[in-house]
């Protein structure tokens, strides 16, 4: 489970004020909202990067402690990363860092289509979907129970968003609680249990919307209204 | 953990083709200027005793005691075996020093024949090349450690901010160190292993100026590694890291010996030394030539001992007035070596090409030592040329030099401040590192 409690966060137009929220184990509430800047800054808050003004934020009923009781997805550049290594070598490397099994890890790249032969290139000649993808699976072979996301499939290709689609439902049916940032309505729309709005500081509606519920109205006139 | 880190960063090392390329090349040059100093070293060998042989036949020629009085001899300078690897930065190349009768200290470089050819560049030795290339490649590889922000933030999630930073780091560094240390370690061990005999002093002066070399590579890493955190892991931070590395290793090291230039034009010219000296030996010879005439007028006054008198007034007095002025300038240009090696410790750039300039025996204590033999040369050959001349008026001329003493050889130096360098290179790397932890935390943290 994911609360936040009173949260305020950031100065000036890029604020939250009073942000009180909770993921529920089983479900994936995604948070929309259209500063980009402000996202980020409720990330790295979430992930324990950087202190709120005020409020807390908590983890399965724990203080969050990043590594233990959550795991952070954010969107990632394989040209950011160490282009000499090989993709075996980033794999082994996480996976010693993180006391990850490999064949966990393997699990998810078999799901995502990810071969053993792709994982022998170096990264600079490697194409950079296999390199997210395998970043993907060794955050997704964390036995966390919590999960958060800041837009990470923002501009993807379908099939890979439909694969990572796939992986996160299964870990809902695992009772993972999920956090997704993001300023795409529609994407939304497609995974999560319940929506909410951040405008203006303030967390709109004051109850988050239900999926069914967002699938008959208008997302146009929501667009417009908390994200335009 | 460590571990992974140390294997990681092997691969990254070994996986980036511009380092291995550069590397190769770099083992092969190095390789080249060993062979080089130790042909250099060979070949002085063979000028030495060339050099020994003309002397030695030479002074037999003289007629008599005046004319090897007027003539003298010559003193060859002959730097450290350690020269092998640190020869070109000499301050003295092809270094000579005549000692005659006259008051003047010559010392002067030969620039004749193949001599004109023996000053190259400051760092086409071994030392100085790796010290370039070496420097280069660390600044570089220091720079390029921490990719982006997003593969820290990455990395922090599994294992904490400071076992990322500390374990990256470390581990990148011993790494390069072991590339850079082991082919480098194995040449200088054969050529210790040859035929060139290195006492125990040199020996331990050659770890010492490895030590700093490493130490040097060490402080170029962190600063590319800080210079990245600088400028927020933006492109052009290797850019910035290249001209910073161009600034220490070239521009400020000639400022700091343009500024020595500049302070050492406040020391007397050696012309207006030579006059100064010259006066006095005039003023003494008119005022004992008056003695002598005046003495030859006398009746019952044995000559032999108003000249003997002349010349031990000559020794004691006039002599030592010219040697104090003589001591009055060393003492001048210690003071400003002083200061100079004062300037070079705060610029570790400098520092390292003063002391690799000082192990070789080719730097500036070289030179004081160089000057005092000479000095001490020429007061013994007055002394014999007095004895020779005044006193058994021997016919035929003896040599005066002893078997081996018209080479000086110098010793390899280190300075006394050699430590206070490398705990204030350490102190900068410390103040670095710990400037770089909360910066690169700032940067990673902030959205």
């Amino acid at each position: 489970m994911i609360r936040l409690s009173g949260l305020m966060l950031g100065k000036g137009n890029d604020c939250v004020h009073n942000l009180n929220l909770t993921v529920a184990d089983g479900e994936i509430f995604c948070l929309l909202c259209k500063q980009g800047l402000l996202r980020q800054r409720l990330f790295a808050v979430l992930r324990g990067f950087s202190l709120p003004v005020r409020g807390e934020v908590f983890f399965s009923g724990t203080p969050a402690v990043t590594g233990a009781a959550v795991v952070a997805m954010e969107p990632i550049n394989a040209a950011d990363f160490d282009t000499e290594a090989t993709l075996k070598a980033h794999l082994a490397f996480f996976c010693r860092a993180a006391r990850l099994s490999r064949e966990a890890v393997y699990e998810i790249l078999i799901k995502l289509n990810v071969g053993e032969e792709q994982l022998e290139k170096r990264l600079r000649d490697s194409d950079e979907e296999t390199f997210r993808k395998l970043i993907m699976a060794i955050l997704l072979a964390i036995p966390a129970p919590n999960l958060i996301c800041n837009d990470l499939i923002h501009g993807e290709k379908k099939a890979y968003e439909l694969e990572f689609n796939q992986l996160l439902a299964q870990r809902r049916q695992n009772g993972h609680a999920i956090l997704y940032l993001t300023d795409d309505i529609f994407y939304a729309l497609q995974i999560a249990d319940r929506v909410s709005f951040i405008k203006k500081g303030r967390m709109l509606p004051r109850d988050p919307i239900p999926a069914l519920d967002l699938e008959e109205m208008d997302l146009m006139r929501l667009y417009n209204k908390f994200l335009g | 953990m460590i571990r992974e880190f140390l294997c990681f960063e092997s691969g990254r090392v070994l996986g980036d083709r511009r380092i291995v390329g550069v590397g190769a090349i770099i083992l092969l040059i190095t390789a080249f200027l060993v062979v080089s100093g130790y042909r250099n070293h060979a070949a002085f060998q063979l000028e030495k005793q060339a050099f020994v042989d003309y002397e030695r036949q030479r002074i037999p020629q003289y007629v008599n005691y005046a004319q090897y009085a007027a003539l003298g001899f010559r003193v060859l300078f002959e730097p450290s075996p350690l020269a092998v690897f640190t020869e070109s930065s000499r301050l003295l190349a092809s270094v000579e020093s005549k000692v005659d009768m006259s008051e003047l200290v010559q010392i002067y470089n030969v620039h004749k024949g193949r001599q004109l050819f023996s000053v190259r560049g400051y760092f086409s030795d071994v030392f100085g090349f790796l010290f370039v290339t070496g420097t280069l490649i660390m600044v570089y590889s220091g720079a390029t450690t921490f990719s982006s922000r997003a593969a820290l933030a990455l990395r922090m999630q599994f294992l904490g901010y400071s076992r990322v930073f500390w374990g990256v780091l470390l581990s990148r560094f011993a790494v390069l160190s072991v590339l850079f240390c082991v082919p480098i370690t194995a040449i200088c061990v054969l050529v210790l292993c040859g035929s060139i005999a290195f006492t125990p002093a040199e020996i331990r002066h050659l770890m010492a100026a490895g030590l700093l070399l490493w130490l040097m590579l060490a402080f170029f890493f962190i600063l590319g590694f800080t210079l990245k955190g600088v400028f927020r892991f933006r492109k052009h931070t290797l850019l910035w890291s290249f001209l910073i590395w161009f600034a220490l290793v070239f521009l400020i090291p000639e400022l700091v010996t343009e500024y020595v230039y500049v302070r050492s034009q406040r020391l007397p010219s050696n012309d207006s030394l030579n006059f100064q000296k010259l006066r006095v030996v005039l003023e003494n010879e008119a005022r004992a030539v008056e003695h002598v005439r005046n003495m030859s007028r006398r009746k019952d006054v044995d000559m032999k001992a108003v000249v003997r008198d002349q010349v031990h007034f000559f020794m004691k007095n006039i002599h030592l007035l010219n040697r104090n002025i003589e001591f009055d300038l060393t003492r001048r240009v210690s003071k400003l070596i002083r200061q100079y090696e004062r300037v070079s410790l705060l610029i570790p750039t400098q520092f390292f090409l003063f002391i690799n300039r000082e192990i070789s025996g080719l730097g500036y204590c070289g030179y004081l030592e160089f000057k005092q033999y000479v000095m001490h040369l020429q007061e013994r050959f007055m002394r014999f040329f007095f004895q020779q001349h005044y006193f058994h008026r021997a016919e035929k001329v003896k040599s005066f030099v002893r078997p081996g003493e018209n080479v000086y050889q110098s010793p390899s130096f280190i300075t006394a401040m050699f430590g206070w360098g490398v705990c204030l290179i350490l102190l900068y790397m410390i103040m670095m590192c710990a400037w770089s932890q909360r910066r690169y935390q700032r940067l990673v943290k902030e959205p």
